[in-house]
């Protein structure tokens, strides 16, 4: 056990890309010859339900996180935030993006932006909020939001230092489509995390 | 899905799924043949397995029809000498049980692995059953790697023991071992030995379990079953760690194995402790295990699912005096609902081991997230199918009873439909109506099978509602695909796991052969036309009192959009007309198409990166607001027909 292992969820509702942004970012851990471990969401919840996929980098060996004990989550819609924001550990940041989905049900309650930020505020995580869609769309790249966030994590705390930018884009351009375009967006999200930091 | 990782080339270090990293075990010792049932958490094995005979031109890879046929192929491949793989989730090994039992007594003459994908936490499944005890029931061996780190090593060893001992053996995975992606050292693939060629050689005495053989055999097979125990002792697959002197031992077993070491360094506690790996749970290694255990005070088990090593250990324990105190799920200290988390393993082992813990602080969020059960996609076939058999049950003044199944159409049981008033088990549909009908007389069962189930496990069903006289609408949802579990082909569909073109089996020719006299067939996105159909349908089976059936062809959505792609075509999405719409909420209410989404207003939009342009919604409108952004093009029209998997 010499590398402490970095934990990472990403959550978010099934169809939004987030296996494949996982997939990069081990991929690139372990192209600099670090463990990985990914436990995917399959099956059932990829006709648009709940997805949550656990990511860690370094000297780990079992496949979940626990709760209170994630570095890092990144939600691709907001209120699911909400309900994996337990897995966070005392003081690590949130990523969510301002991207709201309504469930397809008749007659479900949803909270509005403010109030799912205002929620995590109170719990007393530090978030940074997003808005991958659009800045994926700016660029020309609508399918590129989860690049784009993968670029920002790296920015606000660098997935413990297991991966860096060389290494996530070569992972890009050898398994994501379109990868220039993608490259693109995943800079975008870089340089926007990097500026959110400040 | 392709999962081309399988076929990486050897001395590489490559991240896959663990369920490709058993693809690759069975490649890199050597197999002939694979066979399988689609099913979560297993089916990616076989999609893997089918991209590499698609790439080598071997080994043979197929879908079977059903699990039960899938063991028994691999099975008769096995005695013919070609070493086979059969993969399936748990539940399949229900279907397949009676063969499998068998294969225990008969043996093989090639290795014969059968992979169970266990499902702990139900994601994708009905309950949660553990098949080790599989393994302990029908004296088959089972091996379970400890992660998805070890699970082509695992395979490997399986076949090895398989070829030892002739014995049939069950590799365990799980979820957490399937679907979890791990770096994979590749090591070589031998095209020669993949070569799916050999010959039956007739033995009478060991093939043909007559009563006179079966005793012989069960015998033999108590006897080996004693020798494969001694063998896993000594199997290094299990091994132990950590100091001799340690006062506890923490047994993990499979997966389990990675939880304890977790636990145990987040107690401080990694050096202090023995701990024992168990990848060989069934039969119990019991030497090993009685010598780990002796003179110590505690042991401690960590195992997915039931405690099956922890009882076997325990039994073992008290034969040969050993009186550690033993815990873990048979008593409570994890408990033996869900899935294995080390917020389970953590506070149990703590508490057992007198160490004052507690759980990591977490944040607490005062606003609870919307439910989000999945649902049907976005221009579903489906969807027009509830809609129009809903309107149909009305205007023919029938109770129905909604008799479901298994597939994508379960999702039918959310609102706004709630048409899927029982789902228990595939084919259960048409096979719980087969009694309704008998006794719940005012009532009309309607039995909604998908063409996959269909074949599955649907047909003897509606060859007894025809012999029994057992009066029902059988709806077939012929979407041209096995959609739930990732779109495989099946035997409706013309098409195999090799990419070759087949038969297509029709069920409405299935339905006419068993002397259904109602049969026919609709175009599942089209309402108004199927609403005829299924009031038709009903009115007979009230009438004459005897089955009908009703084959509802429309392509899964994806499916559609992925022929569409390879085609070249596009699909066109579909807006609504502000002016027009009134605000009625129909389409939202009582339809719920994902891609309408309401306004504060209460009128709608169509969010054209969800719509698929399915065309249902502008046949549900009462004021015509939905419309083509532009005119279909008429092949993505044939498409929606027509589309097939690869
Ligand atoms: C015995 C058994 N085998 C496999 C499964 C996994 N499974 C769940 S849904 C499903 C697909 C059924 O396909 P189909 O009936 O065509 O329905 P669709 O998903 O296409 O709507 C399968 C194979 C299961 N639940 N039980
Ligand atoms: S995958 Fe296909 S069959 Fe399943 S819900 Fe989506 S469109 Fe319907
Ligand atoms: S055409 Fe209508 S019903 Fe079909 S996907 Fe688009 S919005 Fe939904």
């Amino acid at each position: 056990m010499s590398e402490k292992p970095f934990n990472l969820v990403i959550v978010g509702v099934g169809g939004q890309g987030i296996i494949t942004m996982a997939n990069v970012l081990a991929s690139a851990a372990v192209a600099k010859d670090h463990n990985a471990i990914v436990a995917e969401t399959h099956g059932l919840s990829q006709r648009g339900g709940t997805v949550i996929v656990h990511v860690r980098l370094g000297e780990a060996e079992a496949p979940l996180i626990m709760e209170g004990k994630a570095d890092l989550l990144i939600a691709l819609e907001a209120t699911e935030a909400l309900r994996y924001a337990n897995y966070l550990a005392k003081g690590a940041p949130a990523i969510v993006d301002s991207r709201l989905l309504r469930p397809p049900l008749p007659n479900v309650e949803m909270p509005s932006l403010e109030e799912v930020y205002k929620a995590l505020g109170e719990a007393g995580i530090r978030v940074f909020k997003t808005n991958a869609v659009e800045k994926a769309e700016e660029l020309g790249n609508p399918q590129g939001a989860n690049m784009y966030l993968l670029g920002y994590g790296l920015a606000v705390n660098g997935y413990g230092g297991y991966v860096d930018a060389p290494s996530i884009e070569e992972t890009i351009r050898q398994k994501v489509r379109n990868p220039e375009a993608n490259i693109k967006v995943f800079r975008a999200g870089y340089e926007d995390g990097l500026k959110a930091r400040q | 899905m392709a999962h081309r990782e399988v076929l990486s080339e050897p001395g590489k270090r490559v991240l896959m799924l663990g369920n490709v990293a058993i693809a690759r075990g069975a490649l890199e010792y050597g197999i002939g043949f694979a066979s399988a049932y689609p099913g979560t958490p297993s089916s990616e094995i076989v999609e893997a397995l089918s991209y590499a005979a698609r790439k080598l031109k071997r080994p043979y890879v197929e879908w079977s029809v059903n699990e039960k046929v899938a063991l028994e192929a691999a099975y008769g491949a096995a005695l013919s000498g070609v070493a086979s793989l059969a993969a399936m989730k748990h539940v399949g090994v229900n279907v397949a049980a009676d063969p499998l039992f068998s294969s225990a007594y008969t043996g093989v003459e090639a290795p014969f692995v059968v992979v169970s994908a266990d499902d702990p936490g139900m994601h994708s499944s009905q309950n949660e059953q553990d098949n080790r005890w599989y393994g302990v029931h029908a004296y088959i061996p089972v091996v379970e790697p400890a992660g998805a780190q070890e699970a082509k090593r695992a395979v490997i060893e399986a076949y090895h023991i398989s070829g030892k001992f002739h014995t049939p053996v069950i590799l365990r995975s799980t979820t957490r071992i399937g679907h979890t992606r791990v770096p994979v050292e590749t090591g070589e693939i031998d095209l020669e030995k993949l070569e799916p060629r050999g010959g039956f050689r007739k033995n009478i005495e060991r093939y043909t379990l007559v009563p006179a053989h079966a005793r012989k055999l069960r015998a033999e097979l108590v006897e080996k079953w004693e020798e494969i125990a001694e063998w896993f002792s000594k199997h290094p697959l299990n091994e132990a760690k950590g100091p001799e002197d340690s006062s506890v031992l923490v047994v993990g077993v499979g997966l389990g194995y990675t939880y304890a070491r977790e636990a145990l360094r987040e107690l401080g506690l990694d050096r202090k402790v023995r701990v024992l790996k168990i990848q060989t749970p069934v039969p119990l290694p019991s030497k090993l295990l009685l010598r780990e255990a002796e003179g110590r005070d505690k042991v401690f088990f960590v195992e997915e699912g039931e405690p099956v090593v922890e009882t076997l250990a325990k039994s073992s324990f008290y034969d040969e005096g050993i009186r550690a105190r033993v815990a873990g799920k048979s008593n409570g200290y994890i408990t033996r609902v869900g899935e294995l988390t080390l917020d389970k393993v953590l506070p149990g082992l703590a508490r057992f081991l007198g160490i004052d813990y507690s759980l990591p602080e977490k944040p607490r969020v005062n606003l609870s997230a919307p439910p989000r059960p999945p649902v049907l996609c976005p221009g579903c076939p489906y969807r027009a199918v509830f809609y129009a058999l809903r309107r149909a049950v009305g205007k023919a003044r029938i109770k129905p009873v909604y008799t479901g199944d298994i597939g994508c159409y379960s999702l039918g049981v959310l609102p706004p439909f709630e048409m899927q008033d029982t789902i228990v088990e595939m084919g259960g549909s048409i096979g719980l109506a087969n009694g309704m009908a008998h006794v719940a007389k005012d009532q009309i069962p309607i039995a909604i099978i998908g063409d996959s189930t269909f074949f599955h496990a649907g047909m003897p069903g509606l060859a007894n509602a025809v012999y029994n006289k057992a009066p029902m609408l059988v709806v077939v949802l012929d979407n041209r695909t096995t959609a739930m579990t990732g779109h495989q082909p099946h035997p409706g569909v013309g098409v195999t796991a090799m990419g070759e073109e087949t038969v297509e089996l029709d069920p409405r020719r299935v339905a006419e052969a068993y002397g259904i006299e109602y049969v026919a067939l609709t175009n599942a996105f089209d309402i108004k036309g199927q609403e005829k159909v299924f009031y038709e349908a009903l009115e007979y089976v009230k009438k004459e009192q005897k089955p009908a059936l009703v084959v509802a062809r429309g392509a899964c959505i994806l499916l559609a959009i992925a022929n569409a792609r390879k085609a070249g075509v596009r699909y066109t999405v579909y807006t609504v007309d502000e002016d027009k719409c009134i605000a009625c909420g129909l389409c939202y209410k009582a339809f719920n198409c994902p891609a309408i989404i309401p306004k504060e207003n209460g009128k709608v939009y169509i969010d054209p990166l969800l719509c698929t342009g399915c065309g249902e919604c502008a046949q549900i409108c009462p004021v015509n607001a939905f419309k083509p952004v532009e005119e279909p093009d008429p092949e993505w029209i044939k498409i929606m027909a027509t589309a097939k998997p690869r």
